[in-house]
């Protein structure tokens, strides 16, 4: 059975058989396949000996490739170490690897490969900044879901690429959040719009302190503070009837029985 | 000072002890009445002070004899008890009840020893008190459901005198919820624990003792848990009519023209009456042993030190425990029945409290009394607690807009949702008005009212009704009651409370 670590490190490279691997019988190949596609130490025409994986000489072409690679590890030729050097290449690979592509693969949130797509995006899209936060702004999830958002906020379709409608669709949006904040602070009592009762402006001076400093920054000072301790006192209040509830879920048995019941004249 | 004649005094000799001192505000100065410690104050605008003048006029004529105290003169017997302090408060609503009249604010020095506790200045109704429960459906949604949503309440909410629950409660869980009020609710499961926290002393007044309630008053409950009872109790669904304060009413989660809610205004039930009738008994012993001299034979008190005193503390502090526990059931029914109609879940609905509040109770707090802070007993009959905003002991979600005051109107009239203020908190020992206020007796309203008319009246304003006494219903008719708008106006332009959302009923049930 291939360890875990390994299989986790073949499959982020992409390795064809990860969950299959051999390391005593495949780690010519193994090796090839990584000076080949990841590591790239030698240029393409000296890559022959390295490659050769049948010859007789191939374990000291590998222990020479070590040495070029400067692995920090003894490389001799025994099995229980083969594994750990293996370990060490595919790690050493890994780390190529993300060298060359951290930008994309921190934006997606997740390793690329994994969910066994190619990587996403070309570096001419990865520089607006919008499309940082959706690396593959062309798949059809991403295409559907801004379809949707367009939709919902009254604009037309996406003609001139992702990035610029998702940019029209955050102006649309503060728009809107700007409108309803002014309404609120207008007192606008009968709103019936949902969105718009989150979307209060924030103004210390509007809420009461209860005295008076008779200086305006002390003031706003206190006011804040008093703002501060009723979140916390909030926070208590939630905790306690969170705690109220697990017990209830020990003592509470509401009954009712309607034949007991009787009205009155 | 005018001279005090011997004799019963004309009604312009009483005017002179009755001064303006605002546009809605009235001092009623000592002397008014024998034995005042200090003045007597009540709030009312143009409209409503017509029907305090002729109750006093009215009894002037009578040359004091016979017949019920007019308010006012209640107010000052209240204002000549024993370690009252600062005033004798009376609001819009004032009417004249059991002692105190209705809609008193009356607060004692616990550190004075002759200090006081009187149940007539909490009412036989203890903790009565009103909620608010909102949803996320609009008018629209009731559409077409509106019958079936009253009928479904009606189900789940028996009402009327002599109305039996369907929560099944033993005589241990009655014991249980005495001591625990809305602890009980949630243990049990009839609560949700956002409940507690939008409720005023968070649903359980802590010196509570069951021991302390008796036998009698413990049978009277046991049958009527989860029951609205009869009188001016209701439970109505309503809907937002205006809005006019939008950032209190969001945090209150009522952010729309339209938006249904559901009010439940509820009590103690028979026990709480039971609880004052019994201390009542002892107060009156206490009261000759402690040689404590009153104007008024229904202002029986006892010192708050007193064993009677005591006792009625912790038997009060249980009848509170009960109502709540009773508002919180209902809240719970009231849940199924939407969540029945509906087909979605309560949570789904957002069918979260806004608020509870209790507008019949007496309780210890801090106030300021001429630069100094003192614990005072706060007496609060037909009176709001109505703290303003960063006062410690309301919830987190309305420390930037003061407490809410769900303010219910009457059959068929408007309700309100109002904010407390500092100035109320200086003026008032935190507290405003708490409805209508009656401005006809029941006996009135039955004689001069048909109930038929009053029925048909509400079905010709789209009101879906469902009663269990319909030859009741014109005691509690609109026209039984003072405006609830010019109530709530006065407190708001006197700056005690401040008005932020006005509801309407489109269907009530009630006993």
């Amino acid at each position: 059975m291939v360890a875990a670590h390994r299989t986790l490190l073949l499959r982020s490279l992409h390795y064809d058989r990860a969950d299959a691997l051999d390391v005593e019988q495949d780690l010519p190949s193994v090796v090839a396949w990584l000076e080949h596609t990841k590591v790239r130490l030698y240029p393409v025409d000296a890559r022959g000996s390295i490659s050769d994986v049948r010859s007789a000489a191939w374990p000291s072409v590998f222990n020479q490739y070590l040495t070029d690679l400067e692995c920090p590890l003894e490389h001799s030729d025994q099995s229980a170490s083969r594994g750990e050097t293996l370990d060490w290449l595919l790690r050493h690979a890994v780390s190529l690897e993300y060298a060359d592509s951290h930008c994309a693969s921190n934006a997606a949130g997740a390793p690329p490969g994994l969910h066994g797509r190619p990587e996403p995006a070309g570096a001419a899209e990865r520089d607006q900044p919008l499309s940082s936060a959706f690396p593959d702004l062309d798949s059809p999830e991403a295409r559907a879901a801004i379809a949707r958002l367009l939709a919902r906020l009254d604009l037309g379709p996406a003609a001139a690429g992702m990035a610029a409608a998702l940019g029209r669709a955050a102006e649309r949006i503060a728009e809107r959040l700007r409108a309803s904040a002014a309404g609120a602070a207008a007192g606008d009592a009968g709103c019936s719009d949902g969105a718009a009762d989150q979307a209060v402006g924030f103004d210390v001076r509007g809420y009461p302190l209860g005295f008076a400093t008779g200086e305006a920054a002390l003031d706003t000072a206190a006011t804040v503070l008093r703002l501060l301790y009723l979140r916390d006192l909030r926070t208590l209040q939630t905790q306690i009837d969170e705690t109220l509830v697990r017990v209830q879920e020990f003592t509470a048995n509401p009954r009712t029985n309607a034949h007991l019941g009787r009205v009155g004249r | 000072m005018p001279a005090v004649p011997a004799g019963p005094r004309t009604y312009e000799e009483e005017l002179e002890f009755i001064e303006q001192v605002s546009d809605v505000e009235w001092c009623v100065r000592p002397g008014f009445v024998p034995g005042m410690n200090v003045p007597g104050v009540f709030y009312v605008n143009a409209a409503l002070r017509e029907l305090i003048f002729e109750e006093l006029q009215i009894f002037a004529q009578r040359a004091q004899h016979g017949g019920f105290l007019p308010a006012v003169k209640q107010v000052a017997n209240v204002a000549a008890l024993p370690g009252i302090v600062q005033r004798s408060i009376a609001l819009p609503d004032m009417h004249s009840g059991y002692g105190f009249a209705i809609g008193n604010v009356a607060a004692f020095d616990m550190a004075d020893p002759r200090a006081v506790v009187s149940p007539g200045g909490v009412g036989f109704d203890i903790n009565c008190g009103v909620r608010l429960i909102r949803t996320n459906l609009s008018e629209a949604d009731l559409e077409g459901r509106k019958e079936a949503l009253a009928q479904a309440l009606f189900d789940h909410i028996p009402v009327g005198v002599g109305s039996q629950g369907i929560i099944p409660t033993t005589a241990a869980d009655l014991e249980a919820a005495l001591e625990m009020g809305m602890d009980w609710s949630l243990r049990e499961g009839y609560a949700w624990a956002e409940d507690k926290e939008h409720c005023e002393e968070y649903g359980r007044m802590l010196g509570a003792d069951p021991t302390k309630v008796s036998l009698r008053a413990k049978k009277r409950g046991l049958p009527q848990m989860g029951t609205l009872g009869a009188g001016n109790h209701y439970a109505e669904i309503q809907v937002v009519e205006h809005v006019f304060d939008a950032a209190a009413a969001r945090k209150m989660g009522i952010n729309r023209v339209g938006q249904v809610c559901v009010m439940i205004h509820s009590g103690s039930r028979g026990l709480g009456h039971q609880v004052a009738t019994d201390a009542l008994t002892a107060m009156e012993r206490a009261m000759a042993r402690d040689g404590i001299h009153v104007n008024d034979r229904q202002l029986a008190c006892a010192r708050i030190n007193s064993q009677e005193g005591q006792d009625y503390l912790a038997a009060m502090a249980c009848a509170a425990n009960y109502a709540w526990v009773n508002r919180a059931s209902m809240t719970f029914l009231c849940r199924q029945a939407f969540a029945k109609v509906f087909g979605r879940s309560p949570a789904e609905l957002d069918m979260h409290l806004v608020y509870d509040v209790s507008h019949n109770i007496a309780k210890v707090e801090q106030h300021m009394v001429d630069g100094e802070l003192k614990q005072l007993l706060v007496h609060r009959k037909g009176s709001t607690r109505a703290f303003p905003p960063h006062h410690p002991l309301i919830p987190v979600d309305y420390q930037l807009t003061g407490q809410p005051v769900l303010i219910g109107g009457t059959m068929g009239t408007h309700s309100y949702v109002l904010t407390g203020t500092a100035k109320g908190m200086a003026e008032t020992f935190g507290s405003t008005c708490h409805g209508a206020g009656r401005a006809r007796s029941r006996n009135s309203s039955r004689r001069q009212l048909n109930y038929q008319e009053v029925l048909d009246s509400l079905k010709a304003k789209g009101i879906a009704i469902r009663v269990a006494s319909p030859k009741l219903v014109m005691e509690e008719a609109p026209e039984s009651y003072k405006d609830v708008s010019a109530v709530v106006d006065t407190c708001h332009q006197a700056g005690i409370s401040k008005k932020a959302v006005r509801l309407r009923p489109v269907a009530v049930i009630k006993g």
